[in-house]
């Protein structure tokens, strides 16, 4: 069964980067477009391998998101790495909280992208 | 609008295309034209007028969805108006990017010329046109090799300077 | 593998394109009302989300440009610094800078202006220090070979490691990867009785040793994620505590309120985002192949129509009803087609909020602008025709129409001048209406300034309608002096003609002291037309119904040959000039007296004609095929079609038809 990654973006043209970059790794990916959009993709989808996602997204942002996702019990261990160009301690303090696994910094090179996903997923 | 592209068989040598021509009567003449501008062969009918056209531009066809003008070949080369019958053919060619269709008397065949057949076009002085890509001799027969480009020239050209 | 990023570089450039396009309309929003929180956030989101883009995409000057704009308007939306119109200003200069970077980073401009005063101004209006966190850049890793080292390592995951996603086990695994580990054991003492225990917690604790030639910095790697709320203690086992120690208590903080609100679905400036989910953008050529196709299929459609009403159907019964479905669903996929290349009008409006807000304080005048009807839809390329031509109509009205405040107020009218756009459908039609409540236009500036062009004499009793339309020809302006944005008398009639070229037309009207309304009629499509066919001999020439008044059968005695005017017929009280299709077209007519054909009245620049024919034949919806692709442009001749028989019909172009005429009319009087 094929890896499956889901990919929570507002901005299409990082989607579709991100999401080719785990394309080719051999992922099958799902996109959302904000966090309320993820959750009912990931949702449908029943379950994913890895979650990557933005923080800041209008209506539901990365945080809430991922409280919301870690309450799915499909979904309460599943790797959460968030994808941003914020690096503050104290949000990466707060995204932990939330639940989140790692935390890659926009910009980044899409093989350290997928090197840190490869480290993330169970083996 | 799409010009149909010529589809050459696999491995053809594209050198010995180059003397291929397309032969046609007019007025009991053969002429010959470069068979790579010559997208297909169509029998005669009706034209649409146009107003305002010039005299050898008969009007337009509808050919599958577009619209193409056909010019009369007799009237272009001055030569005596007959009456347009069952063998009469339409060439439709595509000369600068434009696809057009010239009204001949009949159809022959396809054929290769080589260079060394050719001669190049005789000085005819004023009178003369440079339409002409030279003469072909083809088994004791003259074959009159048109320069499609030149001879359609006007049409063509009509258009940007409108 | 090597992923090569540049070919997401045009969705960027697109989407920032897009985002700008929001950040401004948001801001403009948010003049009219400060407090406006969804604003703020939109604004902010828009310059964090190119930030972020260009800096993946590889554009650095971009990225820290928006970095420091994205900085002030953090602290906007937190309401440490209040915006104001001088901050409105600076904004707006910003927005219009980055537009001019990224256009640099799209290789169609040359060079931007430097950035660093910009930048100056908006840390300075930040009143913060710039913030400590520098454009995040990529750092590479350096990984130095060393000799080999023996190194002990405990490793106390978070209780919370797990319920974040994270593998103890798997950071273990990549350690073996890249250590040789010789002696591992498991601290279990920290796990809690059972009915403690809560099975998603990490109690347990490994201490390993491991021989390696990696560094400390490859080694600590696999536990990065864990590591703020761990222990991990890796040391040299010569026993000198050389590592780092990443042990940092964790402690939990208030939940900052992060959960944004819902966003309001008023919202104008709205969701390019929301909308982008359920959507796939097409090339303009793949749908104008389509659309041919379709049309295509309608032609074939009105063939196969054609033959089949001449077969002996009696013996094909299913043949008639098999082609009857067919049409209808044909009909029904060239209406979707069509509709595909419909867009809002709101796109051709898009620009005008910021055009009107800088052309106002420009020329010093107080401007509302007005919009309606933006969700009208219209053809794709006329709303790029368009554009222009309304850029003028709003232009004019600015600057000649609407009068400054004094003014308006000692004439009695409200300070700010009302210019409003709408569009709406009318019949098979769009019309669009560019109107202010200004001076409105001078009828006797007009009527002078065409006297002195020669357009028309002292003496010709022209209606006030007919005055106005007298701006539409080439040449004409009545402006005092040249302006800045118009009045150079190359106005009007370029409108008029790039209205025309599109097979629409233009109307203006006027009332001295109150105001001035432009109408631009458009047909729906362009590629699609309503016509009414008509026959002389065996052509058949099809008229657009939008030019068409009525048709008529003509009594002999309503039809006068006039000595030096020409023929004309009689319809009610007035009598139309008689343009005759035959002659127009040089072919040999099958009638012989105007009595015996069918007259077309057309409307044409304030002008009706009659236009007589042999016969009328049906209305019906024709597919415009051009003349001009294979042959060239051809005055009175709009396009083609095919008919069901397969045979050209002749699209006739109206005005270039009467101006032919009126021509010929000329030069025979």
């Amino acid at each position: 069964m094929a890896k499956r990654a889901l990919i929570v973006d507002d901005s299409a043209s990082m989607r579709q980067m991100v999401g080719f970059t785990l394309e080719s790794a051999g992922f099958e990916v799902i996109q959302g477009i904000n966090g309320e959009d993820a959750i009912d993709a990931l949702k449908a989808a029943g379950k994913v391998d890895v979650i990557v996602t933005d923080l800041n997204m209008p209506i539901m942002d990365g945080l809430a998101f991922i409280k919301e996702v870690r309450k799915m019990p499909s979904a309460a261990f599943t790797p959460i790495l968030m994808l941003t160009t914020e690096s503050g301690e104290d949000r990466k303090m707060q995204a932990k909280e939330a639940g989140a696994t790692g935390w890659i910094v926009k910009p980044f090179q899409p093989e350290v992208l997928l090197k840190v996903i490869q480290k993330v997923m169970p083996s | 609008m799409e010009t149909e592209q010529k589809k050459l068989p696999e491995g053809t040598d594209l050198a010995s295309y180059t003397n291929q021509f397309l032969t046609f009567t007019l007025a009991d003449e053969e002429y010959g034209v470069d068979i790579l501008k010559v997208q297909e062969i169509k029998g005669y009918v009706a034209t649409t007028r146009i107003p305002n056209a010039p005299p050898h531009v008969t009007g337009v066809l509808n050919l599958r969805g577009t619209i193409v003008p056909i010019i009369d070949l007799r009237r272009t080369f001055n030569l005596p108006e007959v009456v347009y019958d069952q063998f009469t053919v339409i060439v439709v060619v595509v000369v600068h990017d434009r696809v057009m269709g010239m009204i001949v008397d009949s159809v022959s065949e396809v054929m290769n010329i080589m260079a060394e057949d050719i001669q190049p076009p005789p000085n005819l002085g004023k009178g003369g046109s440079n339409a002409l890509r030279g003469l072909g001799k083809v088994d004791d027969k003259l074959v009159i090799l048109l320069d499609i480009d030149a001879v359609l020239l006007d049409e063509a050209s009509l258009a940007t300077a409108a | 593998m090597s992923i090569d990023i540049s070919s997401f570089r045009q969705a960027f450039f697109e989407e920032s394109a897009e985002q700008l396009d929001e950040f401004e309309s948001s801001l403009l929003q948010l003049e009219r009302d400060p407090s406006d929180r969804e604003l703020l956030n939109c604004i902010f989101r828009c310059a964090h989300s190119i930030k972020g883009g260009s800096a993946t995409f590889g554009f650095p000057e971009v990225a820290s440009f928006t970095h420091s704009l994205e900085t002030l308007l953090d602290e906007v939306r937190n309401s440490r610094v209040v915006i104001d119109s001088t901050l409105s200003r600076l904004l707006l200069e910003s927005l219009d800078h980055m537009r001019i970077l990224i256009s640099v980073s799209k290789g169609e401009v040359e060079s931007a202006p430097d950035s660093a005063g910009l930048i100056a101004r908006l840390v300075d209006a930040s009143k913060t220090s710039p913030k400590a966190s520098p454009v995040p850049v990529i750092v590479e890793e350096q990984s130095v070979p060393g000799s080999e080292e023996l190194y002990q390592l405990d490793f106390k995951p978070g209780q919370d490691s797990i319920r974040r996603g994270n593998d103890p086990l798997r950071m273990l695994e990549d350690l073996r990867g890249i250590a040789e580990v010789t002696r591992i054991s498991c601290d279990k003492s920290g796990i809690p009785p059972m009915e403690e225990m809560d099975p998603e917690a990490c109690y347990i604790a490994w201490s390993l040793t491991m021989i390696t030639t990696a560094n400390e910095a490859e080694l600590v790697e696999p536990f990065e994620f864990i590591a703020g709320d761990s222990v991990v203690n890796l040391t040299v086992s010569d026993g000198f505590f050389r590592g780092a120690n990443f042990a940092t208590p964790s402690v939990p903080e208030d939940d900052a309120p992060v959960v944004a609100s819902k966003r309001k679905p008023a919202q104008e400036a709205a969701t390019t985002s929301a909308k982008d989910g359920g959507t796939i953008k097409v090339s303009s050529e793949k749908l104008d192949k389509l659309i041919n196709l379709v049309g295509e299929l309608i032609i074939s459609q009105s063939m196969l129509n054609s033959v089949t009403e001449e077969l002996d159907t009696t013996k094909l019964v299913g043949l008639t009803e098999a082609v009857s479905h067919m049409e209808r669903s044909s009909r029904e996929l060239q209406e979707q087609v069509m509709g595909l290349r419909l867009l809002q009008i709101k796109m051709a409006f898009g620009r005008f909020p910021r055009l009107v807000h800088d052309l106002a304080s420009v020329c010093n005048k107080k401007i509302e602008l007005r919009l309606s009807g933006e969700e009208t839809e219209l053809d794709k390329n006329l709303i790029e025709a368009i554009g222009d031509p309304l850029t003028h109509l709003v232009r004019n009205s600015i600057d000649h129409g609407l009068e400054p405040a004094e003014e308006r107020l000692n004439a009695g009218k409200p300070g700010v001048g009302v210019l409003s756009l709408s569009a709406y459908h009318e019949g098979g039609s769009i019309t669009i209406e560019v109107a202010d409540d200004g001076r409105g236009l001078n009828v006797e500036r007009i009527l002078a300034k065409a006297i002195d062009r020669g357009l028309v004499s002292a003496d010709d009793n022209l209606t006030d309608e007919q005055i106005y339309q007298l701006i539409f020809q080439p040449g004409f302006s009545t402006a005092e002096q040249v302006t800045d944005l118009s009045g150079r008398g190359v106005g009007m009639d370029i409108v008029n003609q790039a209205i025309a070229a599109i097979g629409g037309s233009v109307k203006v009207t006027s009332v001295p002291g109150k105001g001035c309304s432009t109408r631009i009629r458009l047909p729906l499509t362009m590629a699609i037309l309503e016509g009414q066919s008509m026959a002389v001999a065996d052509n058949v020439y099809i008229i657009p119904l939008t030019s068409i008044i009525e048709c008529i059968r003509p009594r002999q005695e309503d039809v006068h040959d006039i000595a030096q005017t020409g023929e004309v017929v009689r319809v009610r009280e007035e009598f139309l000039p008689v343009l005759r299709m035959h002659r127009a077209f040089g072919v040999e007519p099958k009638i012989s007296e105007p009595w015996d054909g069918s007259m077309v009245l057309v409307e044409c620049e304030g002008r009706k004609i009659a236009i007589l024919v042999d016969e009328l034949l049906g209305q019906s919806q024709v597919v415009i095929k051009s003349l001009e692709t294979n042959y060239q442009k051809v005055e009175g001749i709009a396009g083609a079609t095919i008919l069901g028989d397969g045979r050209v019909a002749l699209i006739i172009d109206v005005p270039g038809l009467v101006r032919g005429f009126e021509g010929q009319k000329k030069k025979a009087a």
